[in-house]
């Protein structure tokens, strides 16, 4: 194992553990508002990609536009979302809105594969040029596009969360609702605000990843999966602790897909990741 | 009036009566169609009501979540599709033997995912789940692999051959009718009384002398080893098996079918799983009945439309009866009830 191994390893691992944390930031605001796991947020992604590419094929925007325009979109559609799903069963129990929000995932596959394609399809990377050499490892453009929004929506969150009047009134609701509510603050509106950021981040995460994966499929139950595993790594309820072990699990995976099995990828890193579980449940980089 | 009083006095009476009509039903039904792929249909609905009645038990009676049920169910039909066809064993050992095997793999999960709870154990139950699936695909030589396990024999029982829907049929729901009866009996025992007062307050139950630990093991063998008979009643009855009918798909949609039926009942299991069943062959009924035209039919067959009916399908039901099917039809007897007393038609 070389050190342009280890160098390919990491930025392979880097630029899918970025997706799978954006994933993950939509899974561990949501469980912060409801305390339940939205099923949705992997086709929420899928639909990211296909809305960004029919912006720039269909409507012939330039790609910064089509991102906002598809940022913009999947808020919208985050919105809606929590208002015919998920608002009419917020008082009842937390198996209620998953089973929701499989519905919604349900109906927002196979509507996808109806208006769009079944199949995968092309997305042209966000710049052209071959891939960036770097002490013996290659790293696709995109890559570092990948990294980079990734890196500037969780630096722009985290600032939202905690230096925003909007956004501490989501914390605080996530932590007391009884307490928020006796100071003015909506918990049903808390709610609904981080439905429309998770649906920005799915976005976020389907539009820069879609050069890569290509945009539609079969793919949003996989990432989805992926996304939520690396939140539980991390421990769901910490911010940090999701990005966290999502990257881990995407450096992970890599290595494993590298030194060990390509086709039991998946079965091992989930398996790595359960005994972590037991070990400690609470998650690796839980805060408290 | 009296007749009312009697009866909600011998509720258990009563329920039994309706509980064996139901069965009575369901077992006529043959009789009366014997439509081939109807009952080709059926027969997959009893499969899939032993997993749900397994997976209510554990998480509506003992609040334990599993994303992983499809894996025993895989798990039981691989099991028993080996040992017929490969080592010719036969069909009863071979239920017998999946029964052991997913139980023994439930008790290992279970002992290891005892500590976590909530999100936790989904994740662990969905890992144990997407391992499984993995293993379906890779392990070609002994699973075949995507394109199958070919050829599993016809079974058949002291020399008497279940080779069509309607033996296969029986055969199904009497296991049905087993697992309802023993579930039943287990809910009403004491340890269906532990397993609610666990539910509800799991230190408290400690102190009182119940271990919950002890409790919820036995549950998740149980329903693990339900999955794993039913698992191997699948692959006698479908002559070939594929990893797709034990994706973690599977294992979701089992999830949907006990909270729509109603948690906590073995009814509510029976009925989430056929109405779910059901109305993905209603609508396509519906699609290719004569009253659509040539052009919509086309449009209809070649996407998958009816699987968006499907997702709305669950989402009403779970907007308007958020405790299911089983749950709302007592919020009406109750109100019902409530509207006999205040007519005075019901005298204490």
């Amino acid at each position: 194992m070389s050190f342009s191994n280890v160098l390919q390893i990491l930025v392979g691992g880097l630029t899918m553990g970025s997706v799978y944390a954006l994933v993950a930031l939509g899974f561990h605001i949501i469980y912060n508002g409801t305390r339940a796991i939205n099923f949705a947020q992997g086709e929420q992604v899928v639909l990211g990609g296909v809305i960004a590419l029919s912006c720039m094929s269909t409507l012939k925007l330039p790609l910064p536009l089509a991102f906002f325009l598809t940022l913009i979109i999947g808020g919208v559609i985050g919105y809606f979302y929590e208002r015919l799903a998920i608002r009419p069963n917020l008082e009842t129990s937390e198996l209620s809105i998953i089973i929701s929000s499989i519905a919604v995932a349900i109906i927002l596959q196979n509507s996808i594969a109806v208006i769009w394609e079944k199949d995968p399809m092309y997305f042209p990377p966000f710049t052209k040029g071959g891939s960036l050499e770097f002490m013996g490892a290659y790293m696709l453009r995109q890559s570092l596009w990948i990294m980079g929004i990734t890196a500037a929506s969780v630096v722009a969150l985290d600032r939202f969360f905690h230096q925003t009047l909007l956004g501490k009134a989501i914390l605080a609701s996530a932590n007391n609702s009884e307490a928020a509510r006796l100071v003015g603050i909506s918990p049903f509106r808390m709610v609904s605000c981080s439905f429309i950021l998770s649906g920005c981040l799915g976005a976020i995460a389907g539009s820069i990843v879609a050069p890569l994966t290509f945009a539609g499929g079969p793919l949003g139950t996989m990432i989805a999966i992926k996304g939520f595993a690396g939140g539980i790594l991390g421990g769901l309820s910490s911010s940090r602790g999701v990005v966290l072990g999502a990257l881990l699990l995407g450096i992970l995976e890599f290595f494993i897909a590298t030194f060990i099995s390509e086709g039991y990828r998946d079965a091992i890193a989930i398996f790595i990741l359960l005994i972590a579980l037991m070990l400690k449940p609470e998650g690796l980089f839980a805060q408290e | 009036m009296r007749g009312i009083k009697e009866l909600a006095m011998n509720r258990n009476t009563y329920s039994k009566v309706i509980d064996f009509m139901l069965f009575l039903i369901i077992f006529l039904f043959p009789l009366f169609d014997s439509n081939e792929y109807h009952l080709d249909v059926a027969v997959i609905i009893g499969i899939y009501c032993i997993i749900n009645i397994g997976l209510n038990l554990l998480l509506g009676n003992t609040g334990q979540i599993s994303i992983g049920q499809a894996a025993f169910f895989g798990i039981g039909a691989y099991c028993s599709a080996v040992l017929t066809t490969n080592l010719h064993l036969t069909f009863w050992l071979s239920i017998c033997f999946a029964a052991i095997l997913t139980a023994t793999l439930g008790i290992s999960v279970g002992l290891t995912s005892l500590k976590l709870r909530g999100h936790y154990l989904a994740m662990a139950t969905l890992g144990f789940g997407i391992i499984a699936s993995t293993v379906y695909v890779e392990w070609t030589e002994l699973t075949g692999g995507t394109s199958g396990f070919l050829n599993i024999p016809a079974p058949s029982i002291f020399g008497f051959q279940l080779d069509n829907e309607f033996k296969y049929y029986y055969l199904v729901w009497a296991f049905v009718l087993l697992v309802f009866i023993s579930t039943q009996h287990l809910i009403n025992s004491r340890i269906g009384r532990a397993l609610q007062a666990i539910h509800e307050r799991e230190i408290t139950c400690g102190a009182m002398g119940i271990n919950p630990a002890k409790y919820k093991l036995k549950i998740f063998t149980l329903s693990a080893a339900y999955a794993g008979i039913a698992g191997a009643l699948f692959a006698g009855f479908q002559n070939y098996i594929s990893p797709e009918s034990f994706s973690v798909y599977s294992s979701i949609i089992f999830l949907c079918m006990i909270v729509i039926g109603g948690l906590g009942s073995v009814w509510g299991s029976i009925i989430g799983t056929v109405i779910l069943s059901i109305f993905p062959e209603f609508i396509r009924a519906v699609a290719s009945s004569e009253f659509i035209s040539p052009q919509i039919k086309a449009i209809l067959n070649e996407h998958s439309y009816h699987l968006i009916a499907y997702g709305f399908f669950v989402l009403i039901i779970i907007v308007f009866l958020p405790e299911g099917i089983v749950g709302g039809v007592k919020r009406l007897e109750a109100k019902a009830y409530e509207w006999l007393h205040s007519k005075q038609i019901v005298i204490e």
